[in-house]
């Protein structure tokens, strides 16, 4: 019924996110999904993955702080007010939502992930250059 | 030499009278701290003296160095030499580790302390025509207490020690016409900086005298704070546990600072040997007056040079120039003394564990020149949840602020690959 998650502790310094997914990838570990909570200091890197024993092996060889918890993955429909129901379920029994992120759908082919850059004229620029086209807010709702 | 910089009578004594006097008064104190307080009698015992033995000044190198350690080590009042009926205050000062020392004052010893205190503002020019303003961090509340009873005893109009913040406290000093600021070197710079910023003109204040406390000052800062607001500094040097903000002042020659030693009996030793130093060394401070908490041989951390040339302010007591870097291992901080032990007990007390590592940096921009704690991100400390690792950070920064009186910050860094267990020690930040 639960889902195992992976939290890494990151300071908020360039690179760091880059490393972790060198950690993994050099692992083989697959990273499913994955949110990135920060403050000024340090961030807090949740990841679903597809083998969690080795991913955290590896982390910690590599002098990461990690912890496993539990969390639901929970099928929202795909349409207006899906994730409203939820929320409404949730919120009508007191119970909070410390914290939710989204996760690739296997079946859509491609998921989007959502980035906040800066400077974000310049990310825009690099994307560009690379031949991938950032979606428009009409894009986006369309998907 | 305008009358108000006369130094007294006591201050001027021909040297065979100043150390006829010394003696006199060191045989009383050590007499007293063998009857009364159990700590010296067994230190005594132990090294086979008695005070009958210390016939001569010289003799008293013959007795033991009192240390933090010991003071704490007799946490509240294992070192009070009066019954407590007769102790009017009392003060707590930061130790070198679990527990804080403890000192008490007779109401002599508070007599005692405003007339020195009160010489010592003297000797700056202080008098009953002056607005003394008194802004201190609360690490240094007992201080502030021993400046407002010294200028009061000088007649002068006081603004104590107040909690205020710097916006408020330079609206004190502009609006209420201050003359004299009695202040740290790290709290007049930032005074200084908010001035420059707010765009007022500093001609407009009415402040002449700048007393400095709590920290040696280089001399450029010094340079430019009286340049740019034009009025004169005077640094002070004084202890938390003797007890008392002005044991050694600067006169109008500003040439190293008088030891009020007709209460105080200096020593200058090398710190790794415990002998005499020549020139420079260890500051080792021997109490001859106070009567509720004598201190014989008390290592006081700080660094200075000796002079003994004639001053001319005709003064006769010692001088010492105060110099940078301690011999303890304790950090000053904006003023306020503080060993890493006590640190780590501190943090210690507040998570319930000892973090695997615990890195203390100071002065920190990030905490107002106060003190930086880094803390290395470990498996008990970490959770998913950024809030929880705030709440963690912020009751941490909350308890050690309380304890130390000083601004903290708090950051949680990962864990890096030089690690030393249980080990704090203050660093300058990269």
């Amino acid at each position: 019924m639960f889902v195992n998650q992976i939290a890494v502790f990151l300071e908020n310094k360039v690179g760091r996110l880059a490393e972790v997914a060198r950690i993994l990838s050099d692992a083989s570990v697959n990273i499913r999904a994955l949110s990135l909570a920060d403050t000024s200091d340090f961030g807090v890197l949740r990841l679903l993955v597809d083998n969690n024993e080795k991913a955290l092996e590896t982390l910690k060889y590599n002098g990461l702080t990690v912890r496993e918890s539990r969390v639901l993955a929970v099928p929202v429909e795909d349409r207006p007010g899906g994730l409203l129901k939820i929320l409404d379920m949730m919120d009508a029994a007191s119970v909070n939502i410390e914290y939710m992120y989204a996760y690739a759908n296997p079946k859509g082919g491609t998921a989007i992930m959502i980035f906040r850059f800066a400077p974000i004229a310049k990310a825009v620029e690099i994307l560009e250059k690379n031949g991938i086209a950032v979606l428009s807010e009409q894009e986006l709702a369309a998907s | 030499m305008s009358a108000q910089h006369l130094p007294d009578k006591e201050s001027t004594f021909a040297p065979e009278l100043l150390a006829q006097r010394q003696l006199e008064l060191l045989q009383a104190s050590l007499n007293r701290a063998h009857k009364m307080v159990p700590f010296y009698r067994e230190r005594f015992l132990e090294n086979g003296a008695a005070p009958q033995d210390v016939e001569k000044l010289e003799d008293l190198a013959r007795l033991p160095f009192v240390r933090r350690e010991d003071l704490a080590a007799h946490y509240p009042y294992g070192m009070f030499a009066v019954p407590l009926r007769d102790i009017v205050r009392i003060h707590t000062a930061s130790g070198a580790g679990n527990k804080p020392s403890v000192t008490g004052y007779t109401k002599n010893d508070l007599a005692l302390w405003e007339t020195l205190v009160g010489r010592a503002l003297k000797a700056a020019g202080v008098n009953d025509q002056d607005i003394v303003q008194i802004h201190l961090d609360p690490g240094l509340a007992n201080w502030g207490r021993d400046y407002k009873d010294g200028a009061e005893a000088l007649e002068a109009s006081v603004i104590p020690l107040t909690p205020l913040s710097l916006q408020k406290q330079l609206m004190v000093l502009s609006d209420y016409r201050t003359t004299v600021l009695v202040t740290t070197p790290v709290s007049a710079g930032e005074l200084l900086e908010s001035l420059a910023r707010s765009g007022a003109a500093p001609g407009n204040l009415a402040l002449k005298n700048l007393i400095l406390v709590g920290e040696p000052t280089d001399a450029k800062l010094r340079e430019q704070i009286e340049k740019e607001l034009s009025l004169t500094t005077w640094l002070h040097w004084g202890l938390h546990e003797v007890p008392g903000p002005a044991i050694a002042f600067e006169c109008e020659a500003h040439n190293g600072l008088h030891v009020s030693e007709d209460h105080f009996y200096l020593e200058i030793v090398d710190p790794d040997t415990g002998k005499p130093a020549k020139d420079e060394g260890e500051i080792v401070l021997t109490t001859l007056s106070t009567r509720a908490f004598p201190l014989i041989r008390f290592r006081t951390g700080d660094r200075a040079r000796i002079t003994s040339a004639p001053c001319p302010c005709g003064r006769t007591l010692k001088r010492i120039h105060w110099l940078s870097g301690r011999t303890d291992g304790m950090a000053l901080i904006r003023g306020v003394k503080v060993h890493p032990s006590q640190v780590l007990a501190i943090v210690e007390s507040i998570l319930g564990f000892v973090p695997l590592s615990c890195k203390l940096f100071t002065p920190s921009k990030e905490a107002g020149q106060g003190l930086e704690v880094r803390l290395g991100m470990d498996d008990r400390l970490f959770s998913d949840e950024v809030k929880e690792l705030e709440k963690i950070m912020a009751s941490v920064e909350t308890g050690l602020r309380q304890e130390l009186g000083v601004p903290v910050c708090v950051r949680l860094m990962e864990q890096s690959a030089d690690v030393c267990q249980n080990q704090a020690l203050i660093k300058e930040p990269l």
